[in-house]
């Protein structure tokens, strides 16, 4: 009140211009402090994809250098190797102990799906990623690795670094074998290298691999439901509001970015009711040819047709929510979202499957948090695992009669041999014009879909 | 505090023109770094919406993501010059625009690292495609250049050295070597800017960015690489670069035995 009181009366004595320039320089503060977060995201992508680069040609010291000091790196059972050092020397015994690769070995760590969250000081961050390994050594083996990254990173004198990586495995399975007909304890072993190279600290976690269903903790809370910080409003001043309206849209397409991976993470492990919260109250949800289910409520129990909530023993439900494109409206209020949707599956008993797939997507910002309002996945081929997809096509399955949906399909398609094509959301990048009404390729059976 | 606020209210009308300065200084530098976050998603989405066209054989739409001048190189195929030569490229190597029903070339975009430069009108990108197709699995690597013209985004160099080939039977038991300039129609412009093989052996396609921890550039060989054996740089390696070579790189020759 006083503080009012006195700038108003400098204010009234001196001139508006006066207040007006130091309330620009506090705005100026603000937004700039939120620039440094979105940067920080852009930094924390880089150093994880940066590891996956490294350690994919065999540059282990490149890899360790991406750590702070006191660094760590967990993967599975092996246990917590700390500082650069010991990082190097591990990444080095635990792909045959030379510098490089080795002729004929294959060491592929493809780093997907971030969902990177910024503490609210900026000088530190989170990230949940998922991890695909296309392992093996020429005429000898070749493995799939699936597992879960949940990292932390630290900023530094102005320099992101990697703090803790963890990756939670949660199997490692020979190719020919596949993940479907793995067996209880064959999925994630200690490797030599740890056995050889002691680490400095046994394993922070319990695990419980694939064929179980492995939930690793999410540092991040529920980017709907959870307590997010709440950042003070702040009325930005006419030369400031247009670089905050910039600012707010990066920030838009980050958190949207972030929901649909966590969905995706949610969705994989069958934790429903986390899933369905990401939905706005109205929000719809639409698989394939299964049907459109509205509400919130609709949509939780629709999820158990994809298996019980958590699972159950020998389920694989990944579902992968990649290669994003983002387009948020001028008013920061809804927004479109394609995805690449690649599907690994299996069930007791069962062969595996791979499936692909497209996600189009709609969101709302309601109260200031962005939720799901229309989650579009159109599948677009299935096959046997074993088989592959010159010799298999598996089709998308109906409505359920168990629990109906409450409308039809909003598209009739059908799966590889067919060539559906989910119409773009987004213009060409460099033309500008729709792609929403490119010509479908003509199909021998229902004739072109347009 | 009462008393500092009034002082500093006081000082900045005194200084109004300084403080004035400043914050435009301030504000231009605010705009230099949104641009470039605002570049580098427009650069990943450059190169994923490339993915999706690759994905559904949109030749058309795909070779207008480029600049005119664009350089295209994929695999051991050789260079292609011009944003024609890259239609002509994918339509005339892989069919007419429109996916053929039964096929699948899924080309999906992944890993993607972007970066501009600091007078913002070149970016790079280093990131994966991740083949699934009817054939099997590929790794292609990209290292990419793009450019700002008219403050449009678009691909002005598009280059991808292959990581690993192989059929559904998986990369234990197979592996398809590198393209190579005449292996399918249509023959390059050019022959390709390196020659290098792929899994089982491996190459490293320098990197655009140095560490980002240490700052350090990646040094590639100065000899011909086709394949490493060593770490870059290494002693190991430099020596494999002479494993059958004269000191001056060329090959030696048997002379024919004489009387």
């Amino acid at each position: 009140m006083k503080r009012l009181l006195i700038i108003g009366i400098a204010s009234a004595l001196l001139g508006i211009g006066a207040a007006h320039a130091q309330d620009v320089g506090g705005q100026l503060d603000v937004l700039t402090a939120r620039v440094e977060k979105l940067e920080g995201t852009r930094a924390v992508k880089k150093l994880q994809r940066a590891f996956g680069y490294y350690v994919d040609r065999g540059l282990w010291g490149d890899a360790a250098d991406l750590f702070s000091d006191s660094g760590t790196v967990e993967i599975g059972l092996d246990g917590v190797y700390i500082g650069k050092a010991r990082i190097r020397e591990y990444l080095k015994r635990l792909h045959g102990n030379q510098e490089g690769l080795i002729y004929g070995q294959l060491n592929e760590w493809i780093t997907l799906q971030p969902a990177v969250s910024i503490a609210a000081d900026g000088r530190s961050a989170t990230a949940r990623w998922r991890d695909q390994g296309m392992l093996g050594q020429y005429k000898k083996h070749a493995e799939w690795r699936d597992g879960i990254y949940e990292n932390a990173y630290v900023k530094e004198q102005g320099v992101w670094k990697i703090k803790t990586l963890h990756l939670y495995v949660n199997f490692v399975v020979p190719y020919e074998k596949g993940w479907a007909r793995l067996k209880p304890g064959e999925g994630l072993t200690q490797s030599q290298a740890s056995k050889d190279f002691a680490p400095d600290r046994a394993s922070s976690a319990t695990y419980a691999p694939f064929p179980d269903t492995q939930v690793p903790p999410f540092q991040a809370p529920n980017p709907v439901t959870g307590k997010l910080a709440r950042v003070a409003r702040t009325t930005f001043s006419a030369p400031l509001a247009p670089y905050q309206e910039r600012v707010a849209r990066l920030e838009d397409q980050d958190a949207v970015e972030n929901l649909q991976a966590m969905f995706g993470f949610y969705f994989d492990k069958g934790l429903w009711s986390e899933a369905a919260s990401l939905f706005a109250p109205k929000g719809v949800f639409e698989y394939g040819q299964s049907g459109v289910y509205v509400g919130q409520e609709r949509i939780r129990k629709a999820l158990l047709l994809f298996g019980p909530e958590g699972l159950s023993r020998g389920h694989l439900n990944n579902h992968m929510m990649l290669q994003a494109i983002i387009t948020v409206a001028a008013n920061g209020m809804t927004a479109k979202g394609r995805f690449q949707g690649p599907v690994q599956l299996a069930e007791l008993g069962q062969n595996g499957i791979w499936g692909v797939g497209i996600y189009e997507n709609e969101y709302v910002k309601e109260g200031g948090v962005w939720k799901l309002a229309n989650l579009h996945f159109y599948p677009t081929a299935f096959t046997d695992y074993d088989r592959g997809w010159a010799r298999s096509l598996l089709p998308m399955k109906g409505p359920s009669a168990v629990f109906p949906p409450d409308r039809p399909p909003t598209v009739v398609y059908r799966t590889l041999p067919g060539q559906y094509v989910p119409p773009f959301s987004y213009p060409h990048p460099v033309t500008g014009k729709p792609l929403d009404n490119l010509p479908q390729a003509a199909d021998s059976v229902t004739g072109a879909v347009r | 505090m009462n008393r500092n606020i009034l002082w500093a209210t006081l000082l900045a009308v005194v200084a109004t023109p300084a403080i004035a300065q400043s914050v435009n200084e301030k504000l231009a530098a605010l705009d230099a770094r949104i641009t470039r976050l605002e570049d580098m998603n427009a650069i990943e989405r450059l190169q994923r919406a490339y993915g999706y066209f690759v994905d559904k054989s949109q030749w058309t739409q795909l070779s207008e993501l480029f600049t005119e001048d664009a350089t295209l190189e994929i695999g051991g195929k050789g260079l292609f010059l011009g944003k024609k030569r890259v239609l002509e490229y994918m339509q005339t190597a892989f069919g007419k625009d429109g996916a053929k029903e039964n096929s699948l070339a899924n080309h999906m975009q992944f890993q993607s690292i972007p970066d501009v430069s600091a007078d913002g009108k070149t970016g790079w990108i280093r990131s994966r495609a991740y083949v699934m197709s009817s054939g099997g699995w590929g790794l292609p690597l990209y290292e990419n250049e793009y450019r700002k013209e008219n403050g449009v985004w678009k691909e002005s160099r598009l280059t991808g050295p292959f990581t690993m080939y192989s059929s559904w039977d998986g990369w234990g038991k197979n592996a398809l070597n590198n393209t190579w300039p005449d292996k399918f129609e249509p023959a390059p412009d050019l022959p390709p800017s390196v020659i290098y093989l792929t899994y089982p052996a491996y190459y490293i396609i320098p990197f655009h960015y140095p560490n980002p921890v240490t700052g350090k550039a990646f040094t590639p060989d100065h000899d011909q690489v086709g394949a490493y054996a060593a770490p870059p740089g290494t002693k190991a390696q430099m020596e494999s670069l002479k494993v059958g070579r004269m000191a001056d790189g060329t090959q030696q020759i048997g002379e024919p035995p004489r009387k």
